[in-house]
């Protein structure tokens, strides 16, 4: 099953300088958009229950108007904008302001506050399933049932420079509140699947959190350290009965240091370490066998806990890199230079999902969190032309 | 020193390109809560048995795997020994246990329209478990007829039916059931669900093809159709859903509707209308 999207766009963007301190910006975008969201490639016996099938081709134009004034006056930046979107489909026209609003305050010359509102909508949805994160995503557009997605995020954050060490630091709150999020009904099977369109519900969502980045920008030494803590929740009528659940992605903790250094004029290694708390799940974890409805025999149906109650191991993974910068003869226009990484250097596992093995052995049954991609080396030459 | 840095590095990448790809090990899972001990109402309408009540316990995902003999863990799941009644009508009529977590009403009257409710006390919690159901309007096939329909891949067969809906809104289900020369049962039934909402109170010709399943001259076909309620339809249909998926993991989580309380699994009534075919070349 695959998803056939097909984009034809066109954008302008005007640029108005009034004095130093303000700027306009404003212009628009159209999107002619085309979208096979479900097209099922069968053959042979399974043709009989699922027919070969290209979807139904959905046509959307998707438009918009945009606005921005950039001013500063004083210690006060701001950027304050409107952008009006639209989406025009055969029997639906959906149209939707959507407001931007950011401002930064001096209090001293190395810091300052920051604080923004956003408004987006989004007329085109990415419906994941959340039994695996194998590639099974399908992008499914607005319709009259299926109605645009929109997210309004407030954020609040204090900035510092320390100009001796080339470095700023900064720390932020998010507030996210999401509207017609999209999800697939409980029991939908998207194997052998034509009909997952019906499938398809709507509820809402609700993020907030706080991070933190520490930047350093010049010197030998190079890096950041970032940290977000955040909470991310749903809430579909139709799913967990109603109750609001964490979201698959919902990771309490995301840290990442990464550090490059210059060895020589010629040599670098740089090194990302980064921590992310375990992804949601929801497991089976019972079953229960009842005659089956032709009375022959019996059928085995799992249990399954609250939606995504369950968390995944924690990932963490390490990868090194050293960066070699070829010489650069007189005149040459272009410079080489060669790469040797190690990704997930002490090979441990990003899961993906709860399996059930068997341990022939002990002859018993176990929860494993298999996961993919280990220690990868690689190797790789990149050119870098110059005028 | 580039030189010799040079060397050490291609060394080092032609081992590790070597080295086979590592897939990281599994990592454990902790936390994941285990199902409660419940008791698992199934019901079944037999050829000379109107009503019979299953009760099992459900278990564990760790119990047990794909290459587990299911019979043996059913087996120690009857539960048995409780007193079970059904009422009707204002009617109790106690429910035989047979023994095998089997209870049968011998004496329960088939009353159209009438609302059946299942009593007993659960083994688990000593608090009432109790499942209401109605006895859907009998219809019968008008007219069947089976046909082997052979595709360049498999021996499938096709099936035709004529049935007479009721006025009133009705959900049916059909099942084929194959058995084979020495009438052992092939496989699970392929289900098929009809709702009337395009053909209420007409008569209708409902056609399908049974897939995965290689038929053989010899082999006994069964097909019955029942009138049967909404909510034990809503329940086939999402279990219809998963018939083909390999794993139930695969599927969107879903804990399946059910219409007991203090219990799972489905209690409900029908009277099919039951058809055997022979396959001939």
């Amino acid at each position: 099953m695959i998803s056939d999207i097909q984009d034809i766009g066109l954008q302008q963007k005007f640029e108005w300088t009034n004095t130093e301190n303000r700027t306009f910006n404003f212009g628009f975008s159209t999107i002619y958009r085309s979208v096979d969201p479900n097209l099922i490639n069968s053959g042979g016996e399974i043709s009989e229950l699922v027919p070969e099938s290209e979807g139904t081709e959905r046509t959307a134009t998707e438009s918009s108007l945009f606005g921005e004034w950039q001013f500063k006056k004083n210690q006060l930046q701001g950027i304050l904008g409107l952008r009006v979107s639209g989406a025009f489909l055969e029997n639906t026209t959906y149209i939707r302001p959507e407001p931007r609003l950011a401002l930064r305050y001096s209090l001293k010359k190395d810091l300052a506050i920051k604080s923004s509102y956003t408004r987006m909508s989004q007329y085109i949805h990415r419906v994941s399933s959340s039994s695996f994160a194998l590639p099974t995503d399908v992008w499914y557009p607005v319709n009259s049932r299926v109605k645009p997605q929109s997210a309004d995020q407030f954020t609040l954050g204090i900035v510092k420079a320390i100009p001796e060490s080339s470095s700023t630091l900064s720390l932020e709150g998010y507030y996210k509140l999401m509207n017609n999020l999209v999800e697939f009904s409980e029991g939908t099977n998207l194997i052998l699947n034509n009909d997952f369109e019906d499938a398809i519900i709507q509820g809402d969502g609700e993020s907030y959190g706080l991070e933190f980045l520490a930047r350093k920008e010049t010197g030998r030494f190079k890096g950041w350290v970032s940290y977000t803590l955040s909470w991310t929740t749903r809430q579909f009528d139709e799913l967990n009965r109603g109750e609001r659940f964490k979201a698959r992605y919902d990771r309490r903790h995301n840290a990442s240091l990464v550090g490059n250094y210059q060895l020589s004029k010629r040599w670098s290694i740089s090194a990302v370490w980064e921590f992310i708390s375990g992804a949601r799940f929801t497991p089976i974890i019972g079953y229960y066998g009842t005659p089956n409805s032709a009375g022959t025999g019996v059928d085995l149906i799992p249990q399954f806990p609250d939606r995504n109650s369950v968390k995944l191991a924690d990932s963490h993974r390490l990868d090194i890199s050293l960066l070699f910068k070829n010489r650069i003869k007189p005149n040459q226009r272009w410079r080489g230079e060669w790469q040797f990484s190690l990704y997930n250097v002490y090979n441990r596992a990003t899961p993906i999902a709860i399996d059930i093995e068997y341990n022939e052995a002990a002859n018993t049954y176990s929860y494993e969190q298999p996961g993919l991609l280990g220690l990868l080396p690689s190797i790789s030459y990149n050119f870098t032309f110059y005028k | 020193m580039s030189k010799s840095i040079t060397y050490q590095l291609s060394s080092f990448t032609f081992l590790a390109f070597s080295l086979i790809s590592c897939l990281p090990d599994p990592l454990p899972v902790n936390d994941v809560p285990v199902a409660e001990s419940t008791v698992v109402v199934g019901s079944q309408n037999l050829p000379d048995q109107f009503l019979v009540v299953s009760l099992t316990e459900n278990f564990g995902a760790l119990t047990a795997g794909p290459d587990s003999d299911l019979e043996e863990i059913l087996n120690d799941l009857l539960i048995t020994g409780l007193d079970v009644n059904v009422e009707v009508e204002n009617e109790e009529y106690a429910l035989n246990n047979n023994g095998f977590g089997l209870y049968i009403g011998d004496d329960v009257p088939e009353i159209t329209g009438a609302t059946y409710t299942l009593n007993f006390i659960s083994p688990f919690n000593q608090r009432p478990v109790k499942a209401t159901t109605q006895l859907p309007e009998f219809v019968a096939f008008d007219s069947l007829n089976v046909y082997v329909n052979e595709t360049p891949f498999d021996t499938l067969i096709s099936v035709d039916m004529w049935i007479q809906d009721p006025p009133q809104k009705n959900w049916y289900m059909i099942n084929v059931q194959t058995f084979n020369n020495d009438y052992d049962i092939q496989d699970r039934p392929y289900v098929d669900l009809l709702d009337d909402d395009a053909f209420n109170g007409t008569l209708y010709n409902h056609q399908f093809v049974t897939p995965f399943q290689d038929y053989i001259p010899g082999d006994t076909v069964l097909i019955s159709m029942a009138n049967i309620s909404q909510e034990y339809y809503n329940f086939l249909e999402i279990r219809k859903d998963n018939r083909f998926s390999l794993l139930d993991g695969l599927g969107e989580p879903v804990n399946y509707p059910s219409n007991v309380e203090n219990g799972t699994g489905f209690f409900h009534v029908h009277r099919s209308d039951i058809r055997l075919f022979i396959l001939v070349e």
